[in-house]
């Protein structure tokens, strides 16, 4: 096989492959311009006979999307914040300070990756109610505002920062946290970007929790907020599928703006959600 | 030595925020979930029962059931979306101009919330309107009922159902650009003196990536292989969202239960009915499978890992 004929069928194998993976995206994008008889005729058509963007300002309209949008970002901004420094502080003790028993408690926080949510998520539920969290913002922050990930993500980073850099620090008198604050998590920028994206990304997309420990619509998030809205427009299609179309495409924009951070994030830390 | 100390209480104080949240709302409530097992808890802590709830566990069919569909439902995603990983990692590995894009497409289903996907899939599916009974019909074939359908694909009335099956579709789907990425990080990393090495010796194709890509990735295999698993047993959105979430169906896992996963079995012991202590003792149990799983696979698999450098 000469090599042109090689080239040719690898391009029509990626390109197969991508049609299918993009398949289900250009199938939203398109019924969520339909009319509705459109949508709900047999067989389907593939493209729409003409572009009804009105649909997308009849969903924002048939529930509050904007409340929910609000939602999600004070939660993922929330969780970003916190997470941010919680795992810098807990990652620079574990690389920089002589703190004893450092080993083990590395290690007991990878050990914690093995519990599964479901099994953390009845107790959590009862201690939002306890604590006077039940729909409340800090109920769908704070469990989420310290990652195991993050934490070994920072670590790395952290440990690559040349010795001699803190060294001659002390001698002009930096402390710890200043050194963290004025050099360690500046030079870490690319890895804080990451730890930003990862967890701002698995934020948004939460569901179950949410689901649980919000009540009413001024405080749940988008995902939630989508699976009432299907039960809210059911036939609706066109509808339903422009409110995904709103649910996935800030994550889409940011992906595609930072793909590069995210994807070498996703290899070096292996995140499944 | 005072100085030591110091630096020490410093290191504790600088790991405690974490620790606080990881230990307070990651692992006192795994321990908390074997606490309410041992109870009679509906909305309220009632009387303490012992062992007695997961003795109802063992004779409880609907439970039993969810462990076999969660079986199938590992076994039926894992391995494909594995090797599909694999395959688009050694395409994205070539030299070919593209390759930022492909990576990009193939990747954007893991990016996306599983909530949005399983109603566009949901969409897809429709029994009525669906595209999938659209490209049937445009060949003459009969149309499904897709994610409706209880009756089972190899045997009727064995796992995986046609609903089960098409969720396990879309879960292979959702995963793959996943595996393709992490793969493909590890083809990176193989030094380029070895292939080059092998190539002289002559080895080329399938031979040179059954005795020299295949084993020195396989420490990203193992560790994906490991990841997979653990997400798959536990898996929730996607099931809860196609096979029975929302108010259309309730809990159960419709239809007829057939995509009642463990994860889901839970949720509806807890959430829709209510039955707090139960529905931890099935949680606790899942937990105890998940890492026994992790273990084996540990003790099965780690041997044949090679790594170098």
């Amino acid at each position: 096989m000469s090599v042109r004929a090689r080239r040719l069928g690898l391009y029509v194998l990626m390109g197969g492959a991508g049609l299918v993976m993009a398949f289900p995206f250009l199938w939203m994008l398109s019924t969520s311009l339909k009319t509705e008889a459109e949508a709900t005729s047999f067989p389907p058509s593939v493209f729409p006979a003409q572009w009804l963007f009105v649909n997308y300002l009849d969903a924002w309209r048939a529930a509050p999307f904007g409340r929910y949008f609000l939602n999600s970002g004070i939660m993922a901004v929330g969780q970003v914040l916190l997470s941010i420094a919680t795992a810098s502080l807990a990652a620079y003790a574990l690389a920089r300070i002589r703190v004893p028993g450092r080993g083990f408690i590395f290690g007991a926080l990878l050990a914690t990756l093995v519990i599964p949510p479901e099994v953390t998520l009845i107790p959590n539920y009862i201690a939002m109610q306890r604590l006077g969290w039940y729909n409340t913002y800090l109920a769908l922050i704070i469990p989420f505002g310290a990652s195991v990930f993050n934490v070994f993500l920072l670590r790395q980073a952290f440990l690559q920062l040349p010795g001699e850099l803190y060294e001659a620090a002390v001698l002009e008198g930096c402390g710890h946290l200043r050194f963290l604050w004025r050099f360690a998590m500046p030079l870490s920028r690319p890895t804080l970007a990451i730890v930003a994206l990862l967890t701002a990304i698995r934020a948004w997309n939460d569901f179950q929790w949410p689901l649980i420990i919000t009540d009413t619509a001024d405080l749940r998030p988008i995902q939630v907020g989508l699976t009432i809205f299907r039960s809210d427009v059911s036939t609706n299609f066109q509808l339903l599928m422009a409110g995904s179309v709103m649910a996935v495409a800030p994550v889409a924009v940011v992906f595609f703006v930072a793909q590069r951070q995210f994807i070498q994030g996703i290899a070096r830390a292996g995140i499944r959600g | 030595m005072r100085k030591r100390r110091r630096e020490a209480i410093e290191g504790y104080l600088f790991l405690a925020p974490a620790l606080l949240i990881i230990g307070a709302f990651h692992v006192w409530p795994a321990l908390y979930a074997f606490y309410m097992s041992l109870f009679r808890w509906e909305i309220l802590q009632e009387g303490f029962v012992g062992l007695r709830n997961y003795g109802r566990l063992l004779e409880d069919g609907d439970f039993l059931r969810s462990l076999g569909i969660t079986a199938v439902y590992v076994l039926g995603t894992v391995p494909l979306e594995m090797a599909a990983g694999l395959a688009l990692a050694l395409l994205l590995h070539q030299r070919l101009r593209l390759r930022g894009l492909f990576r990009l497409v193939y990747f954007l289903p893991y990016v996306t919330s599983q909530v949005a996907v399983a109603l566009v899939w949901g969409w897809v599916f429709n029994p009525s309107y669906g595209v999938a009974n659209g490209l049937l019909a445009s060949v003459g074939a009969a149309p499904q009922r897709w994610l409706l359908e209880p009756n089972g694909i190899v045997a009727q009335n064995a796992p995986p159902s046609l609903a089960l099956a098409a969720i396990m579709l879309v879960t292979v789907w959702y995963f793959v650009g996943f595996h393709a990425v992490v793969f493909l990080s590890g083809l990176t990393a193989i030094p380029a003196e070895l292939t080059d090495a092998a190539r002289i010796d002559g080895a080329a194709g399938l031979r040179l990536f059954r005795y020299i890509t295949f084993p020195l990735i396989s420490p990203t295999t193992y560790f994906l292989l490991l990841v997979a698993t653990i997400g798959a047993m536990t898996s929730f959105n996607l099931v809860y969202v196609m096979g029975g979430g929302g108010q259309a169906f309730g809990c159960a896992g419709n239809p007829l239960g057939t995509t009642q996963v463990a994860a889901l079995f839970v949720f509806d012991r807890f959430w829709c009915q209510t039955q707090l202590g139960y529905a931890s003792a099935a949680a606790f149990a899942l937990g105890l499978v998940v890492l026994a799983i992790t273990v084996a696979n540990g003790r099965l698999f780690s041997r044949r890992v090679v790594y170098v450098g």
